[in-house]
């Protein structure tokens, strides 16, 4: 089966006042049709830009693409004009944005906003258009849809917001969905229930998703893989049993055991030291190794090779390797 | 005795004044809400955006005048003059955003010398150096913090200073409005841990507000579930987090995204807050209540015991499990 998106090798670089910066290094992630990926990582660590990156959404004139390749359904979209990408961008991958109050436009009716994608894509007359748009709204859950599709972003609460960004990203049956912290704004009973909407969705539609946040528990509930990242690079990635269940990485380990046990109330969270490096000063060696509890003498001088835990489970650290030469100490 | 006595507190806000600025339209963001607060006790505080815990806390420490209500300290109402500056020294406040909460213009120094220096609490200048060196030193950072600016330090050491502000007076109480929120997760339980050892250093008590159910279980003895301005659920905090009397509560707590891959939520989640300037008549949660009855719809509940130190706004509650 050919994979829907294949990143390889992507190294994306960003031009600043203070020079050349490196975002994204050596990252390498693909996404299977219907399948739900999970990217997580704490905030600047890079899984926005990958997201952005794959649907070239990045300011053009900022932004270099220092090396590799994004496949999409086998063919390259870095070199791809603006034009060509339009084509493929709302029919082939969409996106959900985390901020539901800002991706809106104010001044443009509910429904004047998912016509306008439906309408571009799909070449509908007016009236067909508006029955899809009622069709997508009644989809997501909406009450009321007749009375929304008349009604300004202003006039709706962050849930249902988010309930309508999700109708017009599905507007046009995109293959891929790119869901960036969709839930990030929303309380957590609303937050519950826009996942099982995207659930939902996706198993009625087929499509892949991409599901990017910081939050463990978001992550657990919606996906099968997941890669996470730290300081722009890709650390571990697996089965979502192998992520929560057999965490092969410091960072992975030190992410989960900073989550409060609601069973365990009085032990004590052990966390991670230390903050994540800046992106201009990104030490030598592993990127983590600063705030590692397990750090050694190799950590600070060469990146960590690439290990696989089983099959699927991979993770980049030298940890294996030193416990393979101390089993070959006499 | 308590340290901190609230009861029966409300805040309204005027939204709509009619031609001669009387009010003509008012929103009640907290309503008819007790709550006590013991020697070295942390008592937690959850509920969704709006639900008017910001503004409690806010009222209770007055930065908002009350509507209504008293507030004792140390069994002596606050309302006296004497007793209300007492109290607003030995309560202190760490705010949710640590990038607003300090003045970018004020040097670390100043912004923690500040309250000494309302407080007249220090001879010199060569002690308070000290003092801010000392408090920096309690909240983990090194003393050279002190000359740079706040936009030189990452959101987690922001809050530090924050903190490190905070107990510049040598507080008995801290209010935390959402104090982790803005952090990443591994900093969070860097912050957390070491509110729990100043706890523990210096006797305080917080009173702890947050919206990470998983957090205010992990940081306080009892806990609190508000809902539209009122109180719903008060107890002990594994007996709220565990065995969930009120309806609402229980919802709160199924949302709740759980980091376990094989997790699945049992409790129907479903609607929305309704806008607090339209509020529902009796239960104000009855719309979305699964259990809601014609009581409901016309009565409202009051917030009563059901079992040793557990309260609950609830018609239908019991002691122990529904």
């Amino acid at each position: 089966m050919q994979a829907l998106l294949d990143v390889r090798h992507l190294t994306i670089s960003f031009h600043t006042y203070r020079g050349l910066l490196e975002a994204v290094h050596d990252v390498s992630l693909t996404v299977n049709p219907g399948e739900t990926v999970g990217i997580v990582g704490e905030s600047g660590c890079g899984k926005s830009v990958t997201s952005q990156a794959a649907m070239k959404l990045l300011p053009a004139e900022a932004t270099e693409y220092t090396g590799g390749q994004i496949l999409w359904d086998g063919r390259d979209v870095i070199p791809l004009s603006e034009t060509q990408m339009n084509r493929l961008r709302g029919r082939d991958m969409a996106m959900i944005f985390q901020d539901p109050m800002t991706s809106l436009n104010p001044v443009l009716t509910i429904g004047n906003q998912l016509c306008e994608g439906i309408a571009l894509h799909q070449h509908l007359g007016r009236k067909a258009c508006e029955a899809k748009a009622l069709e997508l709204l009644r989809a997501v859950g909406l009450t009321s849809p007749e009375k929304r599709l008349h009604q300004y972003p202003h006039e709706l609460s962050g849930g249902m917001r988010q309930r309508c960004l999700i109708a017009m990203a599905l507007s046009c049956s995109p293959r891929l969905l790119f869901a960036d912290e969709p839930t990030t704004a929303l309380d957590v009973t609303t937050e519950a229930q826009v996942l099982d909407v995207l659930k939902r969705l996706q198993a009625e539609l087929g499509m892949a998703v991409v599901l990017i946040s910081h939050n463990l528990g978001v992550i657990a509930q919606m996906c099968r893989r997941i890669y996470v990242m730290y300081a722009g690079a890709i650390v571990e990635e697996g089965t979502a049993d192998d992520i929560f269940y057999r965490p092969a990485h410091p960072y992975t380990q030190g992410l989960l055991a900073s989550l409060p046990d609601p069973a365990q109330k009085d032990k004590a969270l052990t966390g991670i030291p230390g903050q994540a490096p800046d992106l201009f000063h990104m030490p030598e060696g592993c990127r983590f190794y600063p705030r590692c509890p397990q750090a050694m003498k190799a950590c600070m001088t060469a990146a960590p090779p690439r290990e696989e835990a089983g099959p699927g489970h991979h993770y980049t650290c030298w940890l294996a390797q030193a416990a393979a030469a101390k089993e070959a100490l006499p | 005795m308590n340290l901190i006595e609230a009861k029966h507190i409300s805040k309204q806000f005027v939204v709509q004044r009619d031609w001669l600025g009387r009010p003509k339209k008012t929103l009640t963001a907290v309503d008819d809400l007790s709550l006590t607060i013991g020697q070295g006790e942390t008592v937690g505080l959850v509920g969704e955006s709006g639900c008017g815990k910001s503004t409690f806390a806010r009222t209770l420490l007055g930065l908002y005048a009350k509507t209504g209500g008293s507030i004792t300290y140390k069994g002596r109402d606050i309302a006296d003059r004497a007793v209300g500056r007492d109290y607003r020294r030995h309560v202190q406040m760490i705010f949710q955003d640590p990038y607003a909460s300090l003045d970018p213009r004020m040097t670390v120094e100043d912004i923690i010398s500040e309250p000494l220096r309302n407080y007249h609490l220090c001879q010199d200048d060569s002690q308070r150096r000290q003092r801010v060196a000392s408090l920096l030193e309690q909240v983990d950072m090194r003393p050279e913090a002190a000359q740079r600016y706040p936009h030189e330090f990452s959101g987690g050491q922001r809050q530090r200073i924050g903190i490190a502000r905070a107990l510049a007076v040598d507080p008995e109480c801290v209010f935390c409005d959402e104090p982790i929120s803005a952090l990443d997760v591994s900093v969070q339980v860097q912050i957390v841990n070491m509110m729990q050892r100043l706890q523990q250093e210096r006797g305080l008590s917080y009173l702890f507000i947050a919206h990470d159910l998983a957090m205010v279980h992990h940081m306080s003895r009892r806990m609190g579930v508000m809902y539209l301005g009122r109180l719903v659920e008060l107890g002990p905090g594994d007996a709220v987090f565990h065995d969930p009397l009120h309806p609402y509560t229980q919802m709160l707590i199924a949302s709740v995204p759980r980091p376990d891959p094989h997790y699945r939520r049992r409790t129907i989640v479903c609607g929305e807050v309704p806008s607090p300037l339209d509020l529902p008549k009796g239960c104000v949660f009855h719309p979305r209540c699964p259990y809601a009855d014609e009581v409901c719809r016309i009565d409202v509940p009051h917030f009563r015991q059901v079992a040793d130190d557990r309260f609950v706004a609830c018609h239908h509650a019991r002691g122990g499990r529904r």
